[in-house]
Parts: C-alpha cells; sequence; structure tokens
C-alpha cells in the first residue's frame, strides 16, 4: 500500500470511518512487525510493543491532521514506545544482574560441572525450560565452557551459570525426590 | 490479547476525531495570552518609572527584545513537541537555543558596558519569589495546553515550557523593578531563570506523561 494510500485512510478514520481506521491499523501493524523485530529478541514482546504502539496511535490520532506524511507520525510514537519498552526491560534487566551476581557470589557448586552424567538425567533434562535446557546440553553434553554458552546463546556469562544453577537445583530436588 | 481483536476494539470506538490545533495557532493563542497577563500585570506592579527613557537605551531595549524573543521561540517550541512527530518541524524545537545565546551575548554586552557598577539593590531572594510567583500562571497554562496533545519529549517540552513561562515572570520584573545593577540581574532574576527551566525537564517527565 502507497503512502497516499494510508494517509487517505487515516484522513477517513478521523471522519470517523471504522473500516478505513481497522484498515490503517492492520496495514499499520505490517509495517511495523518487521521494524520491532529486528530490534526486539523475544518474539512474544514484539508482539506486546506493537500493541502498545497500537494503543498509543489510537490515542494520538488527534495529533495527526492528515496534512503531513502519515508514516513518520507512527514512527515517531512507535520509536517512542520502543524506547520505553527497552528501558524499562534493560532497567529490569540491570536490577537483575545484582541479583544474579548475589546468586553466582553465594553458588559455591561448580556449575560447569556435575556428578551425575548427562545421560542419566537426560529425560529430567528435557523437562526444564527449554533455555535451561540447552545450556545443560551445551555444557554438559557438548562440552561447551559457561562463557562459550553465552556468546552462543547471546547471553551473559553470569546469566548462563545462573540459569545452569537454577537448572541444578531443579534437578536436584526431583532426583533427591525419587 | 490478539492484535487482531485489539484493532478490532479500537476501530469500534473510533468516532469523528476532533483535531488538535496546529502548534502554531496554539502557541499564537498562548503568547497573545502572555501578552494579556503581562499587560494586566505592569500597572499593579507599577512599571519603573524611567522605563521609556530606559527604552531608548540600546542595550536595555535589545535585553528586553532578546527576552521577548525567548518567550517566543520557547512557547512555539513547546507546542511543536507536544505533538509525537513534533509537527515534522523539528528544527523549531531547537529555536530556544538560538534565543537564548542572543540573550546572554547582550547581558554579556550589558557587563561589559557596566564600568561604573550600578548600586546592589537592597532585596535578592524576594526577585526570584516574584518570578516564580508571575511565572505560575503561564506555566500552567502552557503544562495544561500540552497535556492535551501527546508529547514524545518530556524532558525538551518541559524544559521549553519552563523556559517561556519563567521569561514572562523575568520581563515583567524587569519592566517594573528599578535596578540597573547587572550582577544583581543575571544572580536573582537570569540564573534562577535557566535554573528553573533545566528544572522544566523533570515536569516535563512528571506532568507530560500519557
Amino acid at each position: 500500500m502507497s503512502e497516499k494510500n494510508i494517509e487517505e485512510l487515516m484522513q477517513l478514520a478521523l471522519k470517523g470511518d471504522k473500516t478505513a481506521y481497522s484498515r490503517l491499523l492492520q496495514e499499520t501493524a505490517r509495517i511495523l512487525r518487521p521494524y520491532l523485530a529486528k530490534r526486539i529478541n523475544f518474539a512474544h514482546d514484539v508482539e506486546d510493543v506493537l500493541q502498545e504502539i497500537l494503543i498509543s496511535i489510537h490515542k494520538a490520532k488527534h495529533t495527526y491532521d492528515g496534512l503531513r506524511p502519515y508514516k513518520p507520525w507512527v514512527f515517531a510514537i512507535a520509536n517512542f514506545r520502543l524506547k520505553d519498552y527497552l528501558r524499562s526491560h534493560y532497567g529490569d534487566n540491570l536490577r537483575n544482574y545484582s541479583d544474579l551476581s548475589e546468586a553466582e557470589n553465594i553458588s559455591d557448586e561448580n556449575v560447569t560441572k556435575s556428578e551425575l552424567s548427562y545421560e542419566s538425567i537426560k529425560e529430567e533434562i528435557d523437562k526444564l525450560p527449554s533455555k535451561q535446557a540447552q545450556i545443560l546440553e551445551l555444557i554438559h553434553n557438548e562440552g561447551y565452557t559457561s562463557k562459550e554458552v553465552a556468546v552462543k546463546m547471546s547471553m551473559t556469562e553470569s546469566a548462563v551459570k545462573v540459569a545452569a544453577h537454577r537448572a541444578y537445583k531443579v534437578l536436584r530436588e526431583k532426583i533427591n525426590a525419587d | 490479547m490478539q492484535t487482531e481483536l485489539l484493532i478490532k476494539q479500537m476501530s469500534n470506538e473510533i468516532g469523528v476525531v476532533k483535531k488538535s490545533p496546529s502548534p502554531f495557532i496554539l502557541s499564537g493563542k498562548l503568547i497573545v495570552a502572555f501578552v494579556v497577563y503581562i499587560l494586566l500585570l505592569l500597572p499593579i506592579f507599577h512599571p519603573r518609572s524611567d522605563l521609556s527613557e530606559k527604552l531608548l537605551s540600546p542595550l536595555f531595549a535589545s535585553e528586553i527584545i532578546a527576552l521577548a524573543f525567548i518567550i517566543v521561540s520557547s512557547c512555539v517550541a513547546s507546542a511543536i513537541l507536544s505533538f509525537p512527530d513534533l509537527y515534522q518541524k523539528k528544527t523549531i524545537a531547537f529555536t530556544p537555543i538560538i534565543a537564548f545565546l542572543l540573550f546572554v551575548l547582550v547581558l554579556l554586552l550589558e557587563w561589559l558596558a557596566d564600568k561604573q557598577p550600578a548600586p546592589l539593590p537592597e532585596h535578592e531572594v524576594k526577585c526570584f519569589v516574584c518570578i516564580v510567583g508571575l511565572s505560575v500562571i503561564p506555566a500552567l497554562l502552557l503544562f495544561y495546553n500540552m497535556r492535551k496533545i501527546a508529547c514524545t519529549h518530556y524532558a525538551h517540552a518541559g524544559c521549553t515550557a519552563m523556559l517561556s513561562a519563567f521569561a514572562v515572570g523575568a520581563l515583567v520584573l524587569r519592566l517594573s523593578e528599578p535596578t540597573n545593577s547587572i550582577s544583581h540581574l543575571l544572580q536573582w532574576h537570569y540564573l534562577p531563570m535557566l535554573i528553573i527551566g533545566l528544572l522544566g525537564m523533570l515536569c516535563g517527565k512528571l506532568f507530560l506523561r500519557w
């Protein structure tokens, strides 16, 4: 759909045309989805941020006069909400990072080594969340170090160690229970 | 909730949308309101007795014009900054910087011309309190109108709004207070105006969220 058509849709929408508005929002979502996917790592977050942006467009529709190009207006709102998301996402990560460091410090076991063999508890490992299972597989089955796993999975080394630590904890509880 | 469902819900909600006024119309209205406010306040505060004589002095007149330029440029910038896409006129949002630099230049020239420093007035902080008091209404008016739009640059918008409002207060006081001491003006009129302008960033973050 051309830029001119989108603007026409928006002009109709501002006059109260529900169908035009629905088409406009669908087209906007179609434009924004790949833009967000490039900038956000987690697929479910892409959809959440997209919805936030669509709500913001809905709230700010009175600021569009139909005379200036539509896309710069939409992308201004999209960037604004994307920055909000990234700020809160990385803010949370930073807050958790101190927790992770603490967890790393108090963890006395060597998370890259385990007395249990990988094969013997493979079934239990497969029941873990996929990320934890993948980390254990890479470390114990394929022989990667936690640093290499971190690079491979685009995580920090601390996060890998803590994920592994959590996985061990769950496995230990399960094995002890058995 | 699925995006498709959300789109359907929002589409059902839409009616005829009342568009925001253009930032130029909005800022024009605000500037007219500020002029009326200044004209109402001047008789109350009594214009300085030597005002007509001082207005003939190039430096004093330049200072007043520069202050007025700050009011106008900051007000227009605030209105532009209230729009998510800055009304696609980004450069206008930065004109208060030019206005402020011109103002600083005028003050510098006044400072250099002040070879026999004028006596310092006895009051000091009273001027600052007065400017704050005079600026409350313009600030409220600006923020009230900006909140009705959809700002995406909270800090910048808050800063320009506060600068504009406090320049109104500073202008009223400059036209009524019979002091010629440039150091007093810098210390108790214009420096606080700049600091409050910067504090406006925080106000923007607090009051312009949507």
